[in-house]
């Protein structure tokens, strides 16, 4: 990059001359211009401010350096230096390393989409432009997966149209799980523990394994491995909980949290392998599971199909080739109007 | 870094590197435990010095040589953390599909990281953070407030106090080194 000081041969001259007055002025109205908020009356006043030849100086030496971590910018690049600056401070603040990096556990993580009508929605091209997707520090399309490595050195997966966003600090680990799916694999952290919040509740792993799935009016959390504390929101309190353990289940809404009940072995998804496997399970329950891997609508009449049992194992971010597999072994027919709607019906 | 040299700056240089080579040598041999590894930082410490235009002013060299010495120590450690650490999300990002970086990449992402992290050193980890949310993330100030639990004008304010930071940072190191 040009060096923006080339009117003199000496940078150490204009450089003293940019006082720190000057520096601390430059900086606000960068953060100033940034913002939403910036209106006409603001570039007025820094079009006035810039006149002054110190201040556009220190203006554009600030730019120097907000362009220097243009490099950082790629996935990658941008998650080694978070993870190298987060590992660095914690070895200052005399944290021991093997304590953050430890042993790994995981944690899987689900939001439903799907408005259980008569039709599996997914919301499409409209769903992209809400604020929480939009926003999100972390986010997926209909049918990606993304794999990122957090600051702690967790791994986290992000399913089919996920927006999360990470607020990691010195005494926890929180995660919002503003819409679709994500499983993590936690690094142990006795002084910080890792919370995974969605709009009913939290849920805190305790040393363990387990799932968290958001159905619209409530959550469901489902322990593999362990123990996990589900508590309900309940005005951000979070005083109504209970211990939920390996094999069990519990249902949350933002004021209340059920006893916990034993896990339901015939539905499940594994995550590795991006199947869904069931067993004896109706069908309309496997085209709503599939309706969130599928960017179009699937169209099914549930009274129609109701009494329709499946079992298998199926490529769940496949949807087509699932559809496929189900007309071939079951007394349905499936129609597409183009790519956007698919009609599931007996035959 | 020699631009702009003059050849009294050059003289100066000299002069500093016949007197304290070999001084400088054995510290880092001592340092270092590998006289090869030290030959080599004794090139990189008196490189880094030349385009230091304050050098005729130091009145103690070998303080400032076994400082810049450290330093490039210091970010040859950091430097090898980074390379590991961006190969291996490299790797958990693109899988088998795709070979590794090139060398040249590898080398241009480390020695950036490495430059971004020395700017944000020293900066309270909040701020580094807002800054980093903003800037690399691009996050709203309302958002990062609200993951910091810190109010937005604060966020601003880190933001802000960052910005001048780095600038410092840099602007020492071209001029001074460490």
């Amino acid at each position: 990059m040009k060096e923006p000081l080339s009117a003199t041969n000496n940078p150490r001259q204009i450089t003293t001359a940019l006082t720190q007055e000057a520096l601390e002025a430059a900086a606000e109205w960068h953060v100033i211009l940034q913002s939403e908020d910036a209106d006409d009356s603001d570039l007025r006043e820094f079009k006035v401010w810039r006149q002054n030849p110190v201040h556009a100086q220190a203006f554009r030496e600030l730019e120097r350096v907000w362009q220097k971590f243009d490099a950082a910018e790629s996935i990658p690049a941008k998650q080694t230096l978070k993870s190298f600056m987060e590992n660095e401070s914690t070895k200052h603040s005399g944290r021991s390393k093997a304590a953050v990096l430890g042993c790994t556990i995981c944690i899987l993580l689900a939001v439903g989409l799907c408005v259980q009508h008569h039709v599996s929605f997914v919301p499409s091209v409209a769903g992209y432009l809400s604020p929480a997707w939009l926003s999100a520090e972390y986010k997926t399309a209909i049918g990606e997966q993304q794999k990122i490595i957090l600051s702690d050195g967790s791994r986290m997966t992000l399913n089919t149209f996920t927006a999360v966003d990470l607020a990691f600090s010195e005494s926890q680990r929180l995660i919002y799980l503003r819409q679709g799916e994500i499983e993590i694999d936690v690094a142990k952290d006795a002084t910080r523990p890792l919370r995974v919040i969605s709009q009913h509740g939290r849920a805190t792993a305790l040393g363990t394994r387990y799932s968290v799935r958001d159905l619209g009016d409530r959550s469901e959390v489902i322990v593999t491995e362990s123990k996990v504390e589900v508590c309900a929101k309940q005005d951000k309190h979070f005083k109504e909980c209970q211990l939920t353990t390996k094999g069990q289940s519990a249902s949350l809404t933002t004021t209340r949290v059920t006893s916990p009940s034993a896990i339901d072995q015939n539905f499940v998804y594994d995550w590795n392998r991006q199947q869904l496997i069931v067993e004896e399970q109706p069908l309309v329950r496997v085209l709503d599971e599939l309706a969130r891997f599928h960017s179009g609508l699937i169209h099914q009449d549930q009274q129609e199909l109701s009494g329709i049992l499946v079992s298998g194992v199926f490529p769940i971010t496949d949807p087509q080739a699932v559809l496929a597999v189900l007309e071939e072994s079951l007394p349905i027919k499936i129609t597409r109007y183009g790519s956007y709607l698919t009609v599931v019906k007996r035959q | 870094m020699a631009v702009g040299q003059s050849p009294e700056s050059t003289q100066v240089m000299t002069g500093m590197y016949s007197d304290h080579h070999g001084w400088l040598f054995n510290w880092l041999c001592k340092k270092l435990s590998c006289p090869d590894q030290a030959a080599d930082m004794v090139q990189d410490t008196f490189c880094r010095l030349f385009g230091f235009s304050g050098l005729q002013e130091v009145r103690e060299p070998r303080a400032l040589l076994v400082t810049t010495a450290t330093r490039l120590i210091i970010d040859a450690a950091r430097s090898r953390k980074i390379e590991k650490k961006y190969l291996e999300t490299y790797a958990y990002y693109h899988g088998e599909l795709m070979s590794a970086p090139s060398a040249e990449e590898l080398a241009q992402v480390s020695d950036t990281l490495l430059l971004i992290a020395r700017m944000l050193d020293g900066l309270p980890v909040n701020v580094r953070n807002a800054f980093l949310m903003n800037r690399l993330d691009g996050m709203k100030y309302a958002d990062i407030a609200v993951c910091l639990d810190v109010s937005a004008s604060s966020v601003k304010k880190y933001i802000a106090k960052a910005m001048v930071h780095c600038y410092l940072v840099l602007e020492q190191d071209a001029g001074i080194p460490a």
